[in-house]
């Protein structure tokens, strides 16, 4: 149970460089009124940044940045279960039920496919 | 819910936890990562106590595996900084994106809601703060239980040293892409956000496969906002009043809470 100064300032470099971007954006821009084009911009960020988190879970291998590749194929079990949990949540706008089908679905492609 | 009080500026328990439970999706995909998290941690030679830290003081899922697996391969810490500050810097958009709704808030509240703003906690946030009005306790009840839904585990993980047998025949791996398709969908509705998703998404896989390494989420999220602002494409005003019967059903059907609803009224009067 230590902590080494070398990873304590490691850490504390990280934390740092993760943090200010997290509210100081916020911060600063909350004291001005925001250009109503740019306001729609910044409304367009949550699909865009949910999105581009999104795909390359379901559509490329996992194996880092330099073994990565599409993996459009029915051998791709997490593109498949996403399918019946896009249904899902556009069915029934539930969270839970929308989690739930998914993992259910992985669960039993890996059961009786993998 | 006493309004009259909460408006008095008391902290409200009951809003807090509240956002507790939102947030329970998110600790269910975060306890597989956040353990493999404090496993991997340890093999890299870190101890319990840093590890934990880590946990603590950076809550970035994505960097801190990126900066387990680099201090492994013995990379230096200032090129790990570096790394985390790409990977994180998308949060800079996020931030920027949460202003309509948290502008009145105190700075400290600001600050403090801003440490817990992780993926997750930002599209749970946000999500809630389009359909609703949202007060900040029940929005810091989301980033708080999934501050600790992400630490606690990690925490576990280094402890154990091992992982917690496998957990794929659970498809718990999947929590994550779920929450992300169950946060995502509500925004089909309206179509400049879904061409909008759709460019992102492309993109974002496109820049991965050509290596731009970790830039792809803000490369791709930059862009396609950007894009699906300029496209002409008719607000859903537009599209009601010149719908025929059929379409006119379909939109009514998933009209109700919708995260763009508000969102297309201040458009409209922009």
């Amino acid at each position: 149970m230590s902590v080494s100064p070398e990873t304590l300032l490691l850490i504390l470099g990280m934390c740092l460089v993760t943090f200010i971007p997290r509210f100081l954006p916020m911060l600063l821009l909350s004291s001005r009124s925001l250009n109503p084009q740019l306001e729609r911009w910044l409304k367009l960020v949550p699909p865009a940044v949910l999105a581009a988190l999104l795909a390359p879970e379901l559509l490329t291998s996992k194996g880092g940045a330099e073994g990565a590749r599409l993996f459009i194929s029915p051998d791709n079990m997490m593109l498949l279960a996403s399918i019946p949990c896009f249904i899902t949540a556009w069915i029934t706008k539930s969270f839970f039920g929308t989690i739930v089908v998914g993992m259910a679905a992985l669960a039993l492609l890996r059961f009786f496919l993998g | 819910m006493n309004m009259s009080v909460e408006q008095a500026g008391k902290f409200s328990p009951s809003l807090f936890f509240e956002g507790t439970r939102n947030a329970v999706p998110i600790i269910l995909g975060y306890l597989p990562l956040g353990f493999a998290y404090g496993v991997l941690a340890g093999e890299a030679g870190l101890s319990v106590l840093e590890t934990a830290l880590m946990s603590l003081l950076v809550f970035a899922g994505s960097s801190q595996f990126i900066a387990v697996n680099m201090i492994l391969a013995g990379a230096p810490a200032l090129s790990i900084v570096i790394t985390t500050f790409v990977v994180n810097a998308r949060h800079m958009l996020m931030s920027a994106a949460m202003v309509p709704f948290v502008r009145n808030w105190s700075r400290a509240r600001q600050i403090l809601f801003g440490f817990g703003l992780a993926d997750e906690p930002f599209v749970m946030n946000i999500s809630n703060f389009a359909k609703k009005e949202v007060r900040y306790e029940e929005a810091l009840g989301v980033n708080v239980a999934s501050y600790l839904g992400w630490s606690v585990p990690g925490i576990a993980g280094a402890i154990t040293g091992q992982l917690m047998g496998d957990l794929s025949p659970l498809g718990l791996d999947f929590a994550l892409a779920g929450l992300f398709i169950a946060l995502l969908v509500p925004f089909f509705k309206e179509r400049r956000e879904l061409v909008t998703a759709l460019i992102a998404g492309t993109l974002s896989v496109v820049l991965y496969l050509a290596g731009v390494g970790r830039w792809n989420i803000i490369l791709a999220t930059l862009a396609a906002a950007t894009i699906g602002l300029l496209l002409p494409i008719q607000t859903k005003k537009a599209q009601q009043e010149g719908a025929d019967a059929s379409t006119g059903e379909a939109t009514s059907a998933v009209s109700t809470t919708s995260p763009a609803s508000t969102d297309e009224q201040n458009g409209g009067q922009s």
